[in-house]
């Protein structure tokens, strides 16, 4: 029952304070909503996948974008025949298909939603997950709701891990599915392993509701935290620098480019 | 007079499912009825008992979970030294009573091991640099230092135990149940840990399914929980009595059980590895370079044989590899099929060789004993009568409740001998079982055997309790980090 989307490393963005990322996360996200020509918006996405490839390798940039690729395709399929307006560029017999301005809406949904996908996923790739509760309880949420943050985070590549190894159960008690059902047997696979694994999950929550209690969760003390944060100087110097690119983000965003 | 560690005095309990299920008018059943049991300061109890006896049940109500999480009727007495232990909060008696639950995967929550030890610590409001020097004792306690900062879950099944009894060590209470908590151990780890306790003075009630000469060797009180009630020996002796006990609840072994009536005749090739070199990814960071590395291993038709080893040693990623879920990146793998050697491609491997998991629940999803069972056959394309007569007969076999049982209310050796009777009805050439032994008695683990080799030509058994395999399985198979280092056959002339 453990995340792994946390990546254990050094880098500028694993040593950039967990507090500072988290409001910059804000203006970030804000800004791909913002009226910028597409140019700029996807330089910011240009430049967010520079700072995950330097930080965690180029290697990397597939995780996030894997994922989201069906969302994508079907972002390029659905939306530009919701703006027929404007010049044509691909008619299908008097249909236009493809316009100007729904190709440009194409593009800016596809730049907003990688964008902040590459924008968590920094985040969220390079914060450990008990800074990541400290950083919660600095911004004052109590102790109880960022531990249940935590265990929603924790929840879905955990649920990730178990769905596999229900798939790889269920693969040997069933077998592969021959090449003459393969497609639809990846579909009939899917219900008994989601079953397995849902079965699984609601099992686990009041076993994980005992464990916690038996670990002292509940206790009215002053509790102590054995991650420690940034402090003084070094915080101020990160917190500063996380103003300073919001600042420069949404400048250039709201810059009169025209 | 010191107050004793830990003292139970008429303890009765009883689920609320027990009782709205009882039918008639008859009082509802309880799990235990009028139970005591003492421990002196120091003392190491033992308390075995068949599955489903009410072991897990008896250690959550120890340390208060239970009934405050189920729900249930619960009287008697339990005191934790001065501590009135039913009238307390689970958080307010972590320094006096704690508790290793059995499944090491429910009981883990953070990222890295080290984190995961400080929890409690953080809880009590222990100081940051105090808190430092207790996670390093824990960790050496346990052998892990060099893991402390690895993500749990790439640990195998042993070290997650070890992990967990870090947890503990951290906190020091001053009594620990060890719930089924040793069973994944090697012995080397189950003796060093329990010297350890005992080194530390700590009193400590330890919960098995089964009895082993580690456990009667070093525990200085042992009972039996069965049909309610403990009857345990005056320390330190194993009384007579007791002794039959166990053997009438299939809690000891029983010499040679495995030596049953085999379909094929004896050491026939099936399954060949050679050359084979496996690690895993880096998504799976081994820090002491873990690779598996066998150059050559024969399985044979009409054997039992047993693959044992230290924690961590590669005894499930052998298994596997052999039932084509990971590809090695060297070597290759061959059946023979009576007419010599071919290599099997991992998709053939998958439908020829069974493996079944350490969590039964990963292998069973619908909704009743029946339909489970039927699913495969289904799938083979038998005729619904044939079908019929077989479930019966599995059923029948293997205990299971009834065809109308739903999986995922029964106990854990239910779900056990379910998931058991699935493999038993597919007809596998080949069956590894991957510590299935875990929580059950000897007697059903050599009743599950013993059903399973009838039927399925070649089994192997993942475990970790030598005197079972010694005792049941023709070969003995031994690896040490990743590499086959013995390889035995206990009955042989």
């Amino acid at each position: 029952m453990v995340i792994d989307f946390f990546k254990p490393g050094a880098s500028f963005l694993h040593r950039f304070d967990p507090r500072a990322k988290l409001i910059l996360l804000a203006p970030v996200m804000a800004g791909f909503f913002l009226p910028a020509p597409l140019a700029v918006s996807g330089a910011y996405v240009v430049l967010l996948a520079a700072v995950i490839a330097a930080a965690f390798g180029p290697s990397e940039l597939g995780v996030p974008l894997r994922p989201i690729l069906p969302v994508l395709i079907l972002i390029c399929l659905l939306t530009p025949p919701f703006h027929p307006e404007g010049r044509a560029l691909l008619r299908v017999f008097s249909f236009p298909l493809v316009t100007t301005p729904g190709l440009r809406a194409t593009i800016a949904t596809i730049i907003r939603f990688t964008g902040i996908t590459l924008a968590f996923f920094a985040v969220f790739r390079s914060i450990e997950l008990n800074e990541l509760m400290l950083g919660l309880r600095w911004f004052g949420l109590p102790f109880s709701l960022c531990l249940l943050v935590i265990i929603a985070f924790r929840s879905i590549p955990s649920l990730g891990l178990t769905y596999r190894s229900v798939q790889d159960a269920h693969r040997l008690r069933a077998g592969p599915p021959t090449r003459g059902r393969r497609r639809r047997g990846r579909l009939a696979a899917f219900l008994p392993i989601l079953t397995s694994v849902l079965i699984q999950a609601v099992k686990g929550m009041p076993v994980l509701a005992m464990v916690l209690e038996s670990r002292g969760f509940g206790r009215v003390n002053p509790r102590t935290s054995f991650v420690e944060l940034k402090k003084g100087r070094a915080l101020a110097v990160d917190l500063a620098v996380s103003a300073v690119v919001s600042a420069v983000f949404f400048g250039t965003a709201l810059f009169p480019w025209r | 007079m010191t107050a004793s560690p830990l003292s139970i005095h008429g303890l009765t309990f009883s689920y609320p499912a027990l009782g709205d299920e009882t039918a008639g008018g008859e009082p509802p059943r309880p799990l235990f009825d009028g139970l005591s049991f003492s421990l002196e300061p120091g003392e190491t109890g033992v308390l075995v008992g068949p599955a489903d006896a009410g072991k897990t049940t008896l250690a959550r109500i120890l340390v208060g979970l239970v009934p405050r999480f189920t729900g249930g009727r619960l009287t008697g007495e339990i005191r934790c030294g001065d501590t009135d232990v039913l009238g307390s909060k689970p958080y307010d008696l972590l320094e006096g009573i704690g508790l290793v639950f059995q499944d090491s995967d429910e009981q883990i929550f953070t990222t890295r091991c080290d984190t995961e030890i400080a929890f409690a610590l953080e809880s009590l409001g222990v100081p940051r640099a105090e808190m430092g020097a207790r996670i390093d004792r824990s960790l050496e306690l346990v052998g892990l230092t060099a893991f402390r900062q690895r993500n749990p879950t790439t640990l195998s099944g042993g070290e997650k135990k070890r992990l967990l009894v870090a947890c503990l060590a951290a906190i020091d209470p001053s009594v620990w149940i060890l719930d089924e908590s040793l069973e994944e151990l090697d012995t080397g780890w189950k003796v060093g840990i329990l010297d350890a306790l005992k080194a530390r003075g700590a009193t400590t009630l330890i919960m098995d399914s089964r009895w082993s000469p580690t456990l009667e060797q070093r525990g200085g009180r042992f009972g039996l929980l069965a049909h309610g009630s403990v009857a345990h020996s005056s320390a330190p002796k194993v009384t007579p009595e007791l002794r039959r006990g166990l053997v009438e609840e299939g809690i000891v072994a029983e010499g040679r059980a495995g030596a049953v009536a085999r379909p094929q005749p004896a050491r026939a090739p099936c399954l060949k590895a050679e050359g084979i070199r496996f690690s895993f990814p880096e998504s799976f960071p081994q820090p002491d370079g873990f690779t598996l590395d066998v150059d050559s291993l024969v399985v044979e038709r009409g054997t039992v044989c047993a693959l044992v080893g230290p924690n961590g040693s590669g005894k499930s990623t052998l298994g596997r590899v052999l039932c084509g879920l990971l590809a090695p990146q060297k070597g290759g793998l061959w059946l023979d099929d009576g007419a010599g050697y071919r290599p099997a491609p991992r998709e053939e491997l998958n439908r020829r060789v069974g493996y079944l998991f350490q969590n039964p629940d990963h292998q069973i999803y619908l909704p009743t004993v029946q339909e489970e069972l039927a699913l495969g056959l289904k799938q083979k394309g038998m005729g619904r009568s044939g079908i019929d007569d077989l479930v019966r007969e599995a059923i029948r076999l293997f205990g299971l409740p009834g065809p109308e049982a739903a999986p995922a209310l029964m106990s854990y050796g239910g779900r056990r001998r379910l998931q058991a009777a699935t493999y038993w009805l597919l007809e596998r050439e080949m069956l590894i079982l991957d510590e299935v032994d875990s929580g059950l008695s000897y007697r059903e683990l050599a009743s599950i055997m013993r059903e399973l080799c009838a039927r399925t030509p070649c089994v192997m058994l993942i475990t970790h309790d030598e005197q079972f395999a010694r005792a049941f399985c023709d070969r003995v198979l031994s690896m040490e980090a990743g590499r086959l280092v013995g390889d035995s056959r206990p009955g042989a002339p």
